[in-house]
């Protein structure tokens, strides 16, 4: 099973990760659970607190703080901003969509999932990642994946499960 | 009091000029790629000079037009159906990618997202307008995004199910664009400041 230490490790090789190193994962775990009222689930504050700020040109959906007092209220809506459908936005698509950690009460392995702005965010559209290690490696060979037209299901070279999430399908089966 | 004249020096003129080379080359790329969209603006006059032997159109049309014609002959057909989510992700993939190559740096590097004018969702209605023309995408920032997204959910509802046509389409874009507009981020243009503070008068 993939680990989050094992994915940044990989990532970091590939020169695909950034990370703030500002020492504030602690209080993007705090602020996170103030905006949602719930606690986080073991693997976001794991994530949170690796600092992550962007894989490749995927931005991460992070707190922002105002100075030295206060937070962005953009940034704070932005973490908010899937709450409706049971999910918590950990990066941004680079066209005004994000992929999100799936928050449903009882689940046992959080998946991650694609959510389109142009459909008000209303569902999952397809699965991204079964965890959020697996996530982050599928994403950082995105677009390259894409521009070199891999074949479909390309992803399941490194997140076999990604066909068993239970919220949406993978995107080749999506409408 | 005169106006304070900012003169660059030579290793950013040099810069300048670079800069203004690679966006002048992605440009022409761009161009050459969209050229076949001169297609629906030629058609008409094709139309007539078939009827009435070419004796109306202008010399450089005559000679354009044939060229267009044989190439939307291969193009391929309108899709008949809102995009899938595999086709809109390799659209948002190749904006991403051309709005970079004609920055000159990707619009996440400033904190922006590449915006659609025309929402995916309806692209299948604007026949073979590429959805990646540089004049369809803006640079945005996530909370002036939002405010597109939002204006484009309320036009959708309005439709009552109704399939818009093509000028209500470009007609919600214009109104979105004004929405937006204070808000839209070029590459290398700074956005105003706040005034600048007066000096201390001199005692």
């Amino acid at each position: 099973m993939l680990t989050l230490s094992y994915a940044i490790r990989e990532l970091e090789r590939r020169r695909l990760l950034t990370h703030s190193r500002a020492g504030s994962g602690n209080d993007f775990v705090l602020r996170v659970e103030a905006l949602i009222g719930a606690p986080l689930p073991p693997e976001a504050i794991e994530l949170y607190r690796a600092e992550i700020t962007s894989i490749g040109e995927f931005a991460a959906v992070l707190p922002a703080k105002r100075g030295s007092h206060g937070w962005q209220a953009g940034a704070d809506d932005a973490v908010r901003s899937l709450l409706h459908v049971d999910a918590l936005p950990l990066f941004f698509d680079g066209c005004g969509n994000l992929f999100g950690l799936d928050l449903t009460a009882g689940a046992s392995r959080r998946a991650v999932y694609f959510f389109d702005h142009e459909r008000g965010f209303a569902k999952p559209e397809y699965a991204v990642g079964s965890s959020i290690p697996a996530f982050l490696l599928v994403l950082a060979d995105h677009d390259r994946a894409i521009a070199e037209r891999w074949p479909q299901g390309w992803e399941l070279e490194i997140d076999p499960d990604l066909d068993k999430c239970p919220r949406a399908p993978p995107i080749w089966l999506a409408s | 009091m005169g106006l304070l004249q900012y003169t660059p020096d030579a290793a950013e003129m040099a810069d300048l000029r670079r800069r203004q080379a690679a966006f002048d080359r992605a440009r022409r790329e761009e161009s050459r790629r969209n050229s076949w969209m001169a297609v629906p603006a030629l058609a008409p006059a094709a139309a007539i000079a078939a009827l009435e032997g070419g004796a109306i159109l202008a010399a450089g049309a005559v000679r354009a037009a044939p060229r267009a014609l044989a190439r939307a002959a291969s193009l391929p057909k309108a899709v008949p159906r809102p995009l899938s989510q595999a086709e809109k992700q390799i659209i948002r993939a190749e904006a991403r990618r051309r709005y970079a190559a004609a920055a000159g740096t990707p619009a996440s590097s400033w904190g922006a997202q590449v915006h659609h004018r025309i929402a995916l969702e309806f692209q299948h209605l604007m026949a073979r307008a590429d959805p990646n023309r540089l004049a369809n995408l803006l640079a945005l920032r996530q909370q002036a995004h939002s405010v597109a997204t939002n204006s484009w959910a309320a036009f959708a509802r309005g439709l009552n199910g109704r399939t818009p046509t093509q000028a209500e389409l470009v007609a919600q874009a214009m109104k979105v664009d004004k929405l937006v507009e204070p808000f839209i981020l070029r590459a290398r243009v700074a956005r105003p400041g706040p005034t600048p503070p007066r000096p201390l008068p001199k005692k």
